[in-house]
């Protein structure tokens, strides 16, 4: 039956009656006229359907903002655990490619040089990370360690990509997850690195903590810093040049720490 | 191009990525499935399980599940959408059957709504609050109040300080728009 608009103006209280919200008086008097009105006969009809419909409707919440990222690396970390426990070469994305040793080498140095206390966190860090792969911990064996905090990367003027990093608090550091997605090709000899900065940090007074270098321009990254995202609130990614730590890279993408509740 | 044709490209568009999970990437196929899923399997955890905290849990293990069910997945059987509601009502089974998850009311003292039970009826009842919240504010609110609150008319413009013509013209101009908000998602049953 075609819509009558006309009639829908004399008789609404079709839709009320079949959510069951008519008041006493207009309930008898509509069902009165529903016996012999094909038109609202038919309206019923259709909205029957819809009234039905909203008592299993979903519940009107929404996931909190987080939960993405949250779910994406409880995916990752469960990838990472079957892989350090059951290697599958060839099934198996890259997860921290090796960083240039000329590069690195030099940017460490200066790092410990300009601020003691760095050098002190990054040792801490380090020995952590040896001490877990002596002891060799199966990771599968264990639940997930929660999210401290979660951080997304957005293009600093003049570049362009993304990036979303979830740390979580694991014995003796953090592990990091970090995707990115459509960074700046590089260059010959150059890499990516991604960095921890304190509230302090600016030129001539670096308060960096890397928490690893990788060469794609997309992919999903697993990597480990003594870095407290409490305290180094600002991750950012570089461009690296191997071989040259005189002068930081450039700062392609940027983001502040949101602490997981 | 037709409605067969989008939910056909769809549907293989979701298949691979779910190949691409299977492959080992576990980035930006995992992020994109979430992006179109996760707010559903969010509502479906807060419905089967009632608790927010458990909800997340839920979705988190259900896309683990389908990293770790991928290879398996076909794609001439179910859907990506159905194969993700059978793993998150198989894991909302596991959540609830834990001690820890069990709430200290006594089952009597608990209004458990109503609850769909097959694959199909979840995936309608996600698409009516999708449906639903296509409506203008107006709208929504009087059938709100009339669905979740169980008011009547008259109680309704009461509550809003609206005449009662305008509390019936909405309603009857919601529902309308609503049935043709859930026509065009498929809801199966209008």
């Amino acid at each position: 039956m075609l819509y009558d608009a006309q009639h829908a103006l004399e008789h609404p209280e079709v839709a009320a009656w079949v959510l069951g919200a008519l008041d006493p008086d207009d309930l008898a008097a509509f069902e009165e006229h529903l016996q012999y009105c094909e038109q609202c006969q038919a309206e019923a009809a259709e909205f029957a359907p819809v009234g039905e419909g909203l008592k299993f409707a979903a519940p009107a919440v929404t996931p909190p903002a987080d939960l993405e990222l949250k779910t994406v690396s409880a995916v990752q970390y469960a990838a990472m655990a079957q892989w350090r426990t059951e290697p599958e070469p060839g099934s198996r994305p890259e997860l921290v490619p090796k960083p240039s040793s000329t590069g690195k080498a030099s940017r460490w140095w200066h790092l410990h040089w300009t601020n003691p206390m760095l050098s002190v966190v990054t040792a801490l860090g380090a020995a952590a990370l040896t001490a877990a792969a002596f002891i060799g911990v199966q990771l599968s064996q264990i639940a997930a360690p929660a999210v401290v905090a979660s951080f997304d990367l957005k293009a600093q003027p003049g570049q362009h990509g993304s990036a979303m990093a979830a740390a979580r608090d694991v014995t003796g550091g953090y592990a990091i997850q970090l995707t990115v997605k459509n960074l700046p090709k590089l260059r010959n000899g150059q890499f990516y690195e991604c960095w921890y900065a304190g509230q302090n940090n600016r030129p001539g007074n670096p308060e960096l903590i890397t928490a690893g270098t990788f060469a794609a321009s997309n992919g999903t990254f697993n990597m480990w810093s003594a870095a407290d995202p409490a305290k180094f609130k600002t991750m950012q990614i570089t461009v690296e040049q191997a071989g040259n730590a005189s002068q930081p890279g450039k700062i392609i993408l940027s983001g502040i720490a949101q602490a997981s509740t | 191009m037709s409605v067969t044709q989008a939910a056909e490209r769809l549907a293989a568009e979701e298949a691979d990525l779910v190949a691409r999970i299977a492959a080992g990437d576990v980035g930006s196929p995992v992020a994109e499935l979430y992006r179109r899923y996760g707010k559903r399997l969010y509502r479906f955890g807060v419905q089967k399980l009632g608790n927010e905290g458990l909800a997340e849990e839920m979705v988190q293990e259900t896309f683990v599940r389908l990293w770790r069910t991928a290879s398996r997945f076909d794609a001439n059987k179910a859907s990506v959408g159905t194969y993700l509601y059978v793993l998150a009502r198989s894991v909302a089974a596991d959540i609830r059957k834990r001690p820890s998850s069990r709430p200290l009311l006594l089952a009597e003292d608990v209004d458990v709504p109503s609850q769909p039970d097959s694959v199909d009826q979840i995936l309608d009842s996600m698409i009516v609050r999708e449906a639903f919240e296509t409506l203008r504010p107006g709208h929504a609110e009087v059938i709100r109040l009339a669905q979740e609150e169980g008011l009547t008319q008259s109680q309704i413009a009461e509550r809003l300080g609206l005449p009662l013509g305008t509390v019936k013209t909405r309603t009857f101009h919601g529902m309308r728009a609503l049935r043709t908000a859930l026509i065009e998602r498929g809801f199966h049953a209008v």
